[in-house]
């Protein structure tokens, strides 16, 4: 019984020490592949940055030759730098595609949002009137349908309301109009404080969907309210739509907006530029979309007269 | 017979347990031995990582100034401070902004080269982390 008891002590060493490399291997086996994992986490990473910063670099360059593109052109090019990084550069997209909304990205009070009606290197439409919309009027979708509008349970006062400001020609003069609408009600009811704005012709706090296809063809976005410009068509018989500027009012948040015409389609007026930066076997991707001739922020406010003003 | 043969295992011990005991210490020796190379490893891309992030971050701060400020800065290195480099070993930042080059703004673009380098000293070696990119009037940010 001593014997055995002894064999068995002996024995133990081994199994003891054997239990210690175990557990100093699988802490090594842990380790290295951390530290595998991190080298390639951080060589990505900073291959990740450097394709960033050249498809930046790839933007700016297009940026500064967009001016000099007519709508309508295609066209690439290479940025190479010298930090072995390098962009390629595209611009193969206008957009509103046919019979799509152009949308804007949401905007807040302190923005607006221009829609051309006519071809922005054609603004009287004599030239060339197809290229401009012939239509007497167009539908403006509007509103994040993220926030809780409910009078019960949400913020009904982040409703947003929109001032559409249209230029049009009639004959050789050019006129403007200014139409408000309200998300707080639907058409026939007027918004809210008796301010006298149009409701929406529909409303929905789920979304109402339409083809904006900025992107991607087939795209549809979502918004809260729909509602038609001039509300009455006869309005804008016989006349040239110019252009549509839209402000966002009461809401502090930011909504999209879009506006979508009600026969054919909108003219070209916005290229896409997608620069692709790349860095070892990192590739960052840069889209810029970029509307042509945007009048300046001031430009509603502006009174504009052929004659001399009297300013008593 | 019995009891001399019970005596003689008890007292010694083999040749296959010595071995064993030895090739065991020797492969406990290599694996600690050995675990100083990842974490040296982990070190460097951690440092990496940390410079990437404060060179990103200075070619923010480039593009958000104005592009006649850029044009003042040219053409030396200019350094700059960060309260990440004090996480780097002798460490130094600095970017430089130059004219674009003709390969890259054939059509005259007004706009400029900016590098920015980031280096440290690691394991007795220098290390360094570097972005290039244009800036361009009216660019990205301005």
């Amino acid at each position: 019984m001593g014997f055995n008891k002894n064999t068995d002590q002996k024995g133990q060493v081994i199994i003891i020490l054997l239990l210690i490399i175990v557990v100093i291997l699988s802490i090594a086996l842990s380790i290295a592949s951390r530290s595998a994992t991190e080298i390639t986490t951080s060589t990505n990473s900073e291959n990740s940055s450097r394709a960033f910063s050249a498809a930046e670099a790839g933007i700016e360059k297009i940026l500064q030759q967009s001016a000099s593109i007519p709508l309508g052109d295609v066209g690439s090019f290479n940025v190479p730098l010298e930090n072995m990084a390098s962009a390629n550069v595209i611009w193969d997209v206008y957009v509103p595609r046919p019979e799509a909304a152009l949308e804007y990205p949401p905007l807040g009070k302190e923005s607006f949002a221009q829609f051309w009606l006519a071809a922005p290197s054609n603004v009287s439409c004599d030239a060339d009137s197809v290229s401009c919309y012939g239509g007497n009027n167009f539908e403006v979708y509007f509103g994040d349908i993220n926030n809780n509008y409910s009078q019960e349970t949400g913020n009904p006062q982040d409703q947003p309301a929109i001032e559409v400001h249209v230029i049009y020609k009639q004959g050789n003069v050019y006129k403007n109009d200014r139409f408000f609408y309200d998300s707080y009600s639907v058409a026939p009811n007027t918004g809210r404080g008796n301010n006298l704005f149009k409701g929406c012709v529909e409303r929905n706090q789920n979304g109402i969907r339409t083809l904006t296809n900025n992107n991607v063809e087939g795209e549809e976005s979502s918004f809260y309210c729909r509602v038609i410009v001039p509300p009455s068509p006869e309005v804008y018989n016989g006349v040239q739509l110019v252009m549509a500027r839209v402000r966002m009012l009461y809401s502090d948040k930011s909504h999209p907006v879009a506006l979508k015409p009600t026969v054919g389609a909108l003219p070209v007026q916005a290229s896409i530029y997608k620069s692709t930066g790349v860095s070892g076997n990192v590739q960052r991707t840069i889209e810029v979309y970029r509307e042509k001739d945007v009048m300046p922020q001031f430009f509603d406010y502006v009174l504009f007269t052929a004659q001399e003003l009297d300013k008593q | 017979m019995k009891n001399c043969l019970k005596s003689t295992s008890q007292r010694g011990v083999s040749l296959v347990e010595i071995v064993l005991v030895i090739s065991a210490v020797l492969f406990l020796g290599l694996l600690i031995a050995s675990l100083a190379s990842p974490i040296a490893s982990i070190n460097k891309s951690r440092h990496t990582s940390i410079a990437k992030e404060i060179a990103s971050s200075q070619i923010e701060n480039l593009r958000k100034q104005t592009y006649d400020i850029l044009e003042g800065y040219e053409p030396e290195e200019i350094n700059f401070t960060d309260s990440r480099l004090t996480s780097l070993s002798s460490s130094a930042a600095f970017y430089k902004v130059e004219n674009c080059p003709i390969e890259v703004c054939a059509l005259g673009e007004l706009a400029k080269k900016v590098k920015v380098e980031v280096s440290w000293q690691e394991s007795g070696e220098t290390k360094k982390v570097e972005l290039v990119t244009i800036i361009s009037k009216g660019g990205i940010g301005q």
